[in-house]
């Protein structure tokens, strides 16, 4: 793969800078992610206090329903409902918004745009505040932890205490949060900073020729609830991984590591001959910044992670 | 024939602005040609095989340099920019900086004829350009035609519209002269090597140029250029090659194959901050950056932006080198009626 890192670099190095380096913000609970692979949101919070951010959570959210459209399970006006009475809950506390699902921040940010863009869905979600006894007015900006990890890369390389040195890792970057171009800090097509983040923590980034290639998840798990229908699509992107000699891969959103993982028995059952680990880059970077093994929650992957990491440890 | 004794400045020295030059002189005016290259020429002068009838750009340049050096009411002034430009009393007053130098003149009309610059590739991430050698522009096919038609190429593929009609990326117009340049480029790498695969990917095709969409028909007929509706969504390297990832929207069929030159046709794009001098002049600029010309019925000219101020060629819009030139003679038309008239007791 004739990549260099110092080609063209698409990143907006102007809204990195403008990202924020909170003391304090509140952490938007992803359900897929909790249930599916605990250990994600673990090391968001270990993570975050290796950086000094507090992190507030409130009982009182809800699921934010995105995965629940995609799949038409309800009628749509629920979520701008939910939309705007999970993001009064940080409002209320004058806070932002951190989400480690590329799907939460997506959805969090679109329904919001909605709600304030068009008077029909501002109508829908006023009614829903009221009828709640509660107020939403919009001023809550929705990051997500991977950007919030990037803007302070220099602080979390001088944190490293088990450099990957010689690890051929993959990033799947996922769709949800790139395809957002009005703030992203990379591009669609090539983004590369999850590439630096692999640098800083000593490894090696590998860009296979599938790498852009969806993970699937929404058409498969989502709105067909027909996992063979991504399979022969999942053959081509990991079988292209296997074969650039991936070790491990890392993703930003737990739908995107329930396809790439939990689908690998079926991918070697159909002849691919795959065996990655792939994990949240949350839980990468907090190995690598020391976190004990116990809270990083690897027994909640199908394919198992601790044979490629344990020489680090 | 009484010309009032102002001179007028052309802004750049490409085919627009010489050609309005040339016109101004032959009918007495005094011209300056402010140009901020080393030379004259503009983007022309690096184009031999202009469509349709694949004629030398650079030698159309050196037709029209020697005419000029035998004007001696132009002045050329090389690698001078124009820092600035104010309308007064009878007039204007533009300065002109060359080498840090500025000096402030007197003007009796303006002519902005500063073209085009070329759509930055690399914004599209998915093709690779600037990450691997196989991938160039067309507007660098054209400067180096001769090398790169001698490369030993088995197969290429082009893709137009990279840049233009395309408003996730900014720019939503149509760059007009993309699809005819690209099959002459076709045609040309055909001939030099009948045997590759030479695929043209479109949206649509737009030859509309006298004689062009004879010209497109006969990439297709007679040199056999394979034109494949669809967009490309990936380059990628494969096998020491490259591989390209597109569907057959005719057919509803995708489809990769291998090849060895990429070839994105990039979008012309204005030069926003010098088209923004008009601004202070009474003239407009679009939401693009080009420079507007004012409404039809306002006018007695069409190439009119404000009172003195008329525009040539691509710095209001993509357009060929004819067009520019026919630009070119309509804007010193204007300057010369209009200079007439103000003149007049």
């Amino acid at each position: 793969m004739a990549y260099e890192l110092n080609k063209p670099s698409l990143i907006d190095r102007e809204r990195v800078a403008k990202l924020p380096t909170p003391s304090k913000i509140f952490l938007f609970i992803s359900c897929t992610g909790s249930i599916e692979y605990p250990g994600t949101e673990k090391s968001v919070k270990e993570i975050a206090k290796k950086l000094d951010i507090e992190l507030v959570e409130s009982a009182d959210q809800t699921c934010c329903t995105g995965y629940m459209l995609t799949c038409n399970a309800m009628n749509p006006q629920l979520a701008l409902a939910a939309t705007a009475r999970n993001l009064s809950i940080p409002e209320s506390m004058g806070l932002d918004v951190a989400a480690f699902c590329n799907g939460c921040y997506a959805y969090l940010r679109e329904l919001k745009h909605l709600i304030h863009s068009n008077p029909n869905f501002h109508a829908v979600a006023d009614q829903a505040m009221r009828a709640l006894g509660r107020e939403f007015h919009g001023h809550v900006n929705v990051y997500h932890v991977q950007e919030l990890w990037y803007r302070q890369l220099d602080r979390i390389k001088s944190m490293v205490e088990r450099p990957l040195t010689g690890l051929r890792i993959a990033a799947h970057y996922g769709c949800h949060y790139l395809v957002n171009k009005d703030v992203a800090i990379d591009d669609f097509n090539y983004p590369t900073f999850i590439e630096e983040i692999y640098i800083a923590l000593g490894a090696t980034p590998v860009f296979y020729n599938e790498r852009r290639a969806c993970c699937g998840y929404s058409v498969g798990r989502g709105f067909t609830h027909r996992e063979e229908t991504v399979l022969p699509h999942l053959a081509i992107k990991m079988g292209s991984a296997a074969e650039a000699g991936v070790q491990l891969m890392t993703t930003t959103c737990p739908g995107c590591n329930v396809a790439l993982d939990r689908e690998q028995p079926a991918l070697r059952k159909m002849g691919v001959n795959v065996n990655i680990p792939v994990i949240d880059i949350s839980q990468l970077i907090a190995f690598a910044l020391g976190t004990p093994i116990d809270l990083l929650c690897f027994q909640a992957n199908t394919t198992p992670v601790l044979p490629v990491l344990e020489r680090f440890l | 024939m009484d010309i009032i004794n102002k001179d007028v400045l052309v802004i750049g020295g490409g085919i627009a602005g010489m050609q309005a030059a040339l016109d101004l002189a032959a009918s007495g005016c005094q011209v300056v040609i402010a140009e901020k290259e080393q030379c004259l020429g503009g983007h022309v002068k690096d184009y031999t095989c202009l469509f349709p009838d694949l004629s030398d750009g650079s030698a159309l340049v050196a037709q029209k340099i020697a005419r000029i050096k035998t004007y001696s009411n132009i002045t050329v002034q090389l690698a001078t920019e124009v820092s600035d430009l104010e309308a007064v009393s009878g007039g204007f007053k533009a300065t002109l900086t060359n080498n840090g130098k500025a000096k402030t003149r007197d003007f009796g009309a303006v002519i902005f004829a500063v073209g085009y610059s070329n759509f930055d590739g690399t914004k599209y991430g998915e093709y690779g350009y600037g990450r691997y050698p196989g991938v160039i522009t067309g507007i660098e096919f054209e400067q180096n035609i001769e090398k790169v038609l001698e490369r030993p190429i088995k197969s290429a593929v082009f893709i137009k519209c990279v840049g233009a009609r395309d408003r996730s990326k900014g720019m939503p117009y149509c760059s007009k002269v993309c699809c005819m340049y690209t099959a002459k480029q076709a045609k040309e790498l055909k001939r030099a090597h009948p045997d590759a695969d030479v695929y043209v990917t479109y949206m649509d095709i737009r030859a509309n140029f006298k004689n062009g969409e004879e010209f497109v028909r006969s990439a297709m007929e007679e040199e056999r250029v394979c034109y494949i509706r669809g967009r490309v969504a990936k380059v990628f390297p494969k096998n020491d090659r490259l591989t390209v990832r597109c569907e057959d929207t005719l057919m509803g069929v995708p489809f990769e194959l291998e090849t060895d030159l990429v070839v994105l046709a990039t979008a012309m794009v204005p030069l926003k901050s010098t088209n923004a001098l008009v601004s202070k002049v009474g003239g407009k600029v679009d939401d693009n950056g080009f420079i507007n010309s004012l409404p039809l019925a306002e006018s007695s000219n069409p190439m009119e932006v404000a009172k003195g101020v008329y525009y040539a060629g691509a710095c209001a819009f993509p357009c060929d080198v004819r067009e520019s030139l026919n630009q070119g003679s309509a804007a010193a038309a204007g300057v010369i009626s209009y200079l007439q008239v103000s003149g007049r007791p």
